[in-house]
């Protein structure tokens, strides 16, 4: 993003967030039509107390854009932001401090626990600072191990089995452990 | 006194109790503190061996997990903004910025001492007043009045942990909007689930707040380190003296009160006693633009009324056989293993074994307050910890505890967007306790809200017929008015002096 583009980003970032806000409550609002019947326990219905709180929702946004966003922009011209500039390693570095546990999530599903966390470990570590190759195997192989024998050894804990084939081998590395 | 004094010699008279309570505490330390260990595992996991138990034993096992877990849970939200159970949540506001400021050894003993002093007043409370309190809470406390008492919390939360008054606002709003997630409360309808089954049992709040909390918490401190910002927080073994314990008498006082009251609710008890009293010392405080920052009493209040709920639960469970949680509830299991029934009956039919359980739940608490002076100068060493390995572990426990609840992977997809949600709203200054408690306390309101308008027929302002409901709704109004009153008045003096700098 160029500077100018990001300045201009900056200085309208208020009515951007209250424009999103105001956006994401008429889509929820639109959406509680659809579970508005009225009930014969209770004639207000299921979308009465959602409304309710989109309404506040609604008055909340219209005090951000137009009462809070005066106190944002003397704040501004008192105290101007500060500008650090990131180059490309940093964002690389943000990237993968914030993707890998994402992606951590998804292949949790499909490999299982006890074949990614591992390699989850390891890499995390990597990335947050720990360089030595030797003190990265044993954190991860110590940690790892702590794990699996509060959850595994301990109190069974049911861990995501994986799909598909390895659904097949956490369950073979499951009844080694057990 | 004397059943007191019998309870007592019940249990350190027999070498068999004696271990079975030191276990007990300890297994309730430290399942209570490591989220994906929560008590309710311990307290499964332990349910069919009670039967191996004598009925003493098998219910004074299940007091004393009680007491120390929800003291347990505290230390890891002090730490590492990891709240152990929901009961802690509140905890982290205050517990993990006093951290962060090098205050750790502080905020633990702050906690210790007031779990104690908390649990240890309760259970004297639970001795002495067991029948009037319920008959009383049971009499008085309906959907209304439940729900005007959830009003007045969520009016006084809207205000901490941001300075803007919408953002606040928006945060509250955003959680109560979660909380409705799911299927309405009366009829059962599914609402918001976007075509997921998933979605019609509703979004649980334990993924929340491990997403709010701790990995939102790995991305925050993930970014200073990308960025060369990082510093490690600095451990502290300083204690807290007396004086500064003193300070904080009317806080104790208040909290106590708050949870003693809030745990006799059945259904309720512990989590709503540590956000309400929470609120109330945000609301009483003279530092009240402290919270969120680091502020003692904001650790005081929840752990002080979290432990004396514990005590208090047992007077529904006890005296009407309703429980106000889980635990509790698995509690009711153990009597029936025993063959007993809880109720009125069983102060009479089982007479000792219930002065069995007050002592132990009594001792419970002062034994928090030895071991936990002990534990507090040596658990801050955790945070020695370098982040580059607390940072994947952590994210690895939330993982497991997301997971461990319903065996749903969903939970974990939930609790790293919540991650990630909770992570911009810090970043936009927007409010995470506001945000929970609306999680929380919205399921709560909703469904007390929808009985208390059949009750009332549909008239809002029949709330003001009703003399406890109508002073909580008229407070929860006159916070909301003084609120923005208060923000106007910081703006405009904030304005004034804008003004005078560059006239």
């Amino acid at each position: 993003m160029s500077d100018s583009h990001q300045s201009v980003f900056e200085r309208y970032s208020h009515l951007i967030e209250g424009i999103v806000w105001l956006v994401f409550v008429l889509l929820a609002a639109a959406y509680t039509f659809d579970f508005d019947d009225p009930l014969p326990v209770y004639e207000w219905g299921p979308a009465h107390w959602p409304r309710v709180v989109l309404f506040g929702m609604f008055v909340a946004c219209l005090w951000l854009l137009f009462v809070e966003s005066r106190k944002k922009e003397d704040s501004e011209e008192i105290a101007p932001t500060s500008k650090i500039k990131i180059d490309l390693s940093t964002r690389v570095h943000m990237v993968l401090i914030f993707g890998l546990p994402v992606l951590y999530s998804f292949l949790i599903h499909r490999m299982g626990f006890l074949l990614i966390t591992p390699f989850f470990l390891g890499f995390y570590m990597w990335v947050v600072g720990v360089k030595k190759i030797r003190t990265l195997i044993i954190m991860t192989v110590g940690i790892y191990a702590a794990i699996l024998i509060i959850f595994v050894k301990l109190i069974f804990t049911y861990l995501p089995p994986g799909a598909g084939i390895f659904n097949t081998i956490n369950g073979y590395f499951l009844r080694v452990l057990q | 006194m004397e059943d007191f004094l019998i309870g007592t010699q019940h249990l350190f008279t027999d070498p068999i109790g004696i271990l079975i309570f030191v276990l007990a505490l300890i297994a309730g330390l430290v399942f209570g503190a490591v989220p994906g260990l929560s008590l309710l595992t311990l307290g499964a996991v332990l349910l069919p061996f009670t039967a191996y138990l004598s009925s003493t034993h098998a219910i004074m096992l299940y007091g004393v997990i009680y007491v120390a877990g929800v003291y347990g849970g505290a230390v890891t939200a002090i730490l590492f903004n990891i709240p152990g159970s929901v009961e802690n949540a509140p905890t982290a506001f205050d517990g993990y910025p006093m951290t962060l400021k090098g205050e750790s050894g502080k905020a633990i003993g702050y906690a210790v001492t007031c779990s104690a002093f908390g649990g240890t007043l309760a259970a004297i409370a639970m001795m002495a007043f067991t029948g009037p309190v319920a008959d009383f809470a049971i009499r008085n406390f309906g959907p209304i009045e439940i729900f005007a008492l959830v009003f007045f919390g969520l009016a006084v939360v809207a205000g901490i942990g941001t300075r803007s008054l919408s953002k606040g606002w928006l945060s509250l709003l955003v959680g109560l909007l979660i909380g409705s997630i799911g299927s309405d409360p009366t009829g059962g309808i599914p609402r918001f689930h976007f075509g997921t089954l998933y979605l019609h049992g509703g979004v649980h709040f334990v993924p929340l707040i491990l997403g709010f909390f701790a990995v939102a918490e790995v991305f925050v401190q993930g970014l200073k380190l990308a960025k060369g910002e990082y510093q490690s927080p600095k451990v502290s073994v300083s204690y807290p003296s007396f004086f500064e314990f003193w300070k904080m008498k009317f806080v104790v006082v208040r909290s106590a009160l708050i949870g003693f009251f809030c745990g006799v609710l059945p259904g309720i008890g512990a989590t709503l006693a540590a956000f309400m009293s929470y609120n109330e010392a945000v609301r009483w405080s003279k530092n009240r633009a402290n919270f969120g920052k680091g502020e003692p009493e904001g650790v005081v209040a929840p752990e002080t009324a979290n432990n004396a709920a514990t005590g208090a639960a047992m007077i529904p469970l006890l005296a009407l056989g309703l429980p106000g949680g889980a635990l509790t509830a698995m509690m009711i299991g153990v009597f029936n293993l025993h063959d007993m029934d809880v109720g009125p009956l069983i102060m009479l039919e089982a007479h000792d074994l219930v002065w069995v359980l007050f002592a132990s739940m009594f001792w419970a608490s002062v034994a928090i307050l030895l071991v936990g002076v002990v534990e507090a100068k040596g658990i801050v060493n955790l945070l020695r910890i370098p982040f580059p390995i607390l940072a994947p572990t952590i994210l690895i426990f939330a993982t497991i505890g997301a997971f461990a609840l319903r065996g749903n992977i969903l939970d974990v997809y939930s609790m790293f967007i919540a991650g990630v949600v909770g992570f911009l709203m810090r970043k936009g200054d927007y409010s995470i306790p506001a945000l929970v408690m609306g999680v929380i306390l919205g399921q709560i309101g909703e469904d007390t809200f929808a009985r208390s308008m059949v009750l009332l027929d549909y008239d809002v302002f029949a709330f003001f017929t009703k003399p406890i409901s109508g002073i909580l709704i008229a407070a929860g109004l006159i916070t909301i008015v003084m609120n923005i009153i208060r923000h106007r008045q910081l703006f405009g003096s904030y304005y004034a002096e804008y003004k005078d700098e560059n006239a």
